[in-house]
């Protein structure tokens, strides 16, 4: 494997970076990097199904699986935020797992199509059904407001900065839990099945477990992203987990290139700052969307880091 | 217990009304998919494109019915011929990248489409007028015109595939590439042609339902789901198997929307496809 100085460098010095940008940020967009932490954890974890060769996209649905049950949880039964969020990814690994034993038997084109099914189920599970629990289309509101006893201090997260810094750490520890297991033994396993599965097996790999693995830790940060979505906006509505949202993931992926760690990371920064840009044409930004999705796949395949990796590699 | 014969009647004949119209939608995702290996999501929205032409050219210059059913296939299906010309032909056989081009393409179409005729549904007048009445059941002429334009285009279709010579092509592309280049057939010519006329064929369905729902430019998102539901079930790029997967759903649908409710019948229906994948993965009629 090639060595990367430079990308491996980015990150420790990016962590002072996200404490202090508060100070010169104004406020509309700390509530925008908030959601731009929401999304580099969703786009890594659909990143690293990637790394199995499997193009998921039921991504989305799982976050709508952990944000309405943290919803339930904090706002229906009144339980503390702080052990929900990690209930709630405990949760979706859990549909994660039991899902996997049919999802994964099938791949390439399948999968997608099936992921694809799963995620609209979900959706219309949520809109239709049990509407006096999940609140039907118009959604499930208002959300309990997150709350912190510490040292007698009585905090309340209803602020765009403590959103920010909520958002952030999570984003932060994802990031590092998600990097060093792509660059352990898993990884390494997770590349070598998109390459050759079977090849793989008949080397005495167990080719279920690694994928169920992968499969389960994915799942586990969307119900995290979707536990934090919830309590960040104060109201979810189905709409927010459809295919339309897993699609602006997808792009976000391919435009920051997936084949890098920090592509998708990339991604979410440079369409997030665009789509701000093009938020004064209103309903014709998707416009923009589809025009810089063509030609990013016409004329930079690899994306953003792959850009970035070929002005940085020495030839 | 009031009788239901005629209550099913009509439900048959909305059935098999519904199942031309995926038809010859889903026929042209499945030809794409078989040639192409590319899940074209961007099918929808040609379908979108012949619902509109409908619009202009029947309900605002009150051209004849027909004569918009052929210019929309020509229009659109030249349109569909020079997209995967210039675009998706460097995509082939990439169905990650081909994805991410189809998610651009809907969005530039679907935009400019409410950009240019605004957000509201559009109305398209009823081309042909009466009712046809046999015993207890009724149903339009217009349903009946449908129906037969249908099944006339699917005879069409079968016999170009099964018979002439770009059919032949297509099919053996949709076997083996290589071994089709080695026998002289223009990969790139028959991919475009291939993806033209399903995109032709998509506007037809267009054309065709555009007097009985409205024309919105969300119609092909909606259309879109449900085709590749049917492509699952029938067997990713199988003719016939298209057509099975066009007549269960058709059936299921209007059987299932009139004694059901619609959000149980589409829970079933993601449900039984899903399983369907896990179990059976080249759907009902495909090949391994």
């Amino acid at each position: 494997m090639r060595k990367q100085n430079l990308p491996g460098m980015i990150p420790i010095g990016l962590i002072p970076v996200i404490f202090l940008l508060p100070v010169i940020l104004p406020n509309y967009w700390l509530h925008v990097f908030a959601l731009i932490f929401i999304k580099i954890i969703l786009c890594l974890s659909m990143r690293q199904m990637m790394l199995t060769g499997l193009l998921n996209l039921s991504i989305s649905a799982f976050m709508g699986i952990g944000a309405y049950f943290s919803a339930l949880m904090t706002t229906t039964l009144g339980f503390s935020f702080w052990y929900i969020i990690l209930l709630s990814g405990i949760v979706c690994s859990l549909i994660g797992f039991l899902l996997s034993f049919p999802l994964l038997k099938i791949k390439g084109v399948y999968f997608f199509l099936g992921s694809i099914c799963f995620s609209v189920g979900i959706v219309v599970l949520f809109s239709n059904f049990f509407v006096k629990t999940f609140g039907g289309m118009p959604g499930f509101a208002p959300i309990a407001i997150v709350k912190l006893k510490l040292m007698g201090l009585d905090v309340k997260f209803t602020s765009n900065l403590s959103h920010y810094y909520l958002t952030g750490i999570v984003a932060l520890l994802s990031v590092i839990v998600m990097k060093r297991l792509e660059f352990s033994r898993y990884g390494l396993y997770w590349k070598a099945i998109s390459q050759a599965d079977r090849l793989i097996e008949t080397v005495g790999v167990n080719l279920f477990k690694y994928k169920t693995f992968n499969f389960v830790i994915s799942c586990f940060f969307c119900g995290i992203s979707g536990s934090l979505y919830a309590h960040i906006m104060g109201i979810i509505t189905p709409n927010d987990f459809a295919l339309e949202f897993q699609f602006i993931l997808t792009t976000i992926l391919v435009v920051g290139g997936f084949e890098s760690f920090w592509g998708p990371v990339l991604g979410v920064f440079f369409l997030s700052i665009i789509g701000e840009i093009l938020r004064g044409f209103g309903q014709y930004e998707l416009i923009g969307y589809g025009f810089i999705l063509l030609f990013t796949m016409i004329f930079m395949p690899k994306g953003i880091a792959g850009m970035v990796e070929k002005i940085y590699s020495p030839k | 217990m009031e009788d239901l014969s005629p209550i099913i009647m009509t439900c048959i004949i909305n059935g098999l009304i519904t199942a031309m119209l995926y038809m010859l939608v889903a026929v042209g995702a499945s030809l794409v998919f078989g040639i192409l290996d590319i899940v074209n999501f961007a099918h929808g929205e040609f379908y979108m494109f012949g619902g509109f032409i409908a619009y202009v050219l029947f309900g605002q210059l009150h051209l004849n019915y027909f004569l918009t059913i052929g210019i929309a296939f020509l229009v659109v299906g030249t349109f569909g011929f020079f997209i995967e010309k210039f675009i998706f032909a460097r995509f082939r056989r990439m169905l990650l990248q081909s994805f991410i081009v189809c998610m651009g393409l809907i969005w530039i179409f679907r935009e400019s489409m409410r950009f240019i005729f605004g957000i509201w549904d559009k109305n398209v007048p009823v081309a042909f007028k009466g009712i046809i009445e046999i015993g207890k059941i009724s149903f339009s002429v217009e349903r009946l015109v449908i129906t037969i334009v249908g099944l006339v285009l699917i005879v069409v279709l079968y016999l170009f595939i099964d018979k002439t010579n770009q059919g032949r092509a297509m099919r053996a592309i949709a076997q083996n590439p290589e071994a089709a280049a080695l026998q002289g057939v223009d990969i790139s010519y028959i991919s475009s042609l291939a993806f033209g006329i399903g995109c032709g064929l998509a506007a037809i369905a267009g054309v065709l339902i555009a007097p009985l729902l409205y024309v919105s430019t969300g119609m092909g998102a909606t259309m879109i789901i449900t085709v590749f539901n049917i492509i699952i079930l029938g067997g990713l790029g199988s003719v016939s198997g298209c057509l099975l997967g066009s007549l269960i759903m058709g059936f299921v649908n209007s059987f299932g929307g009139t004694f059901f409710p619609q959000a149980v019948v589409n829970l079933i229906i993601y449900m039984s496809i899903f399983i369907l994948l896990v179990i059976r993965p080249r759907g009902l009629l495909g090949h391994a």
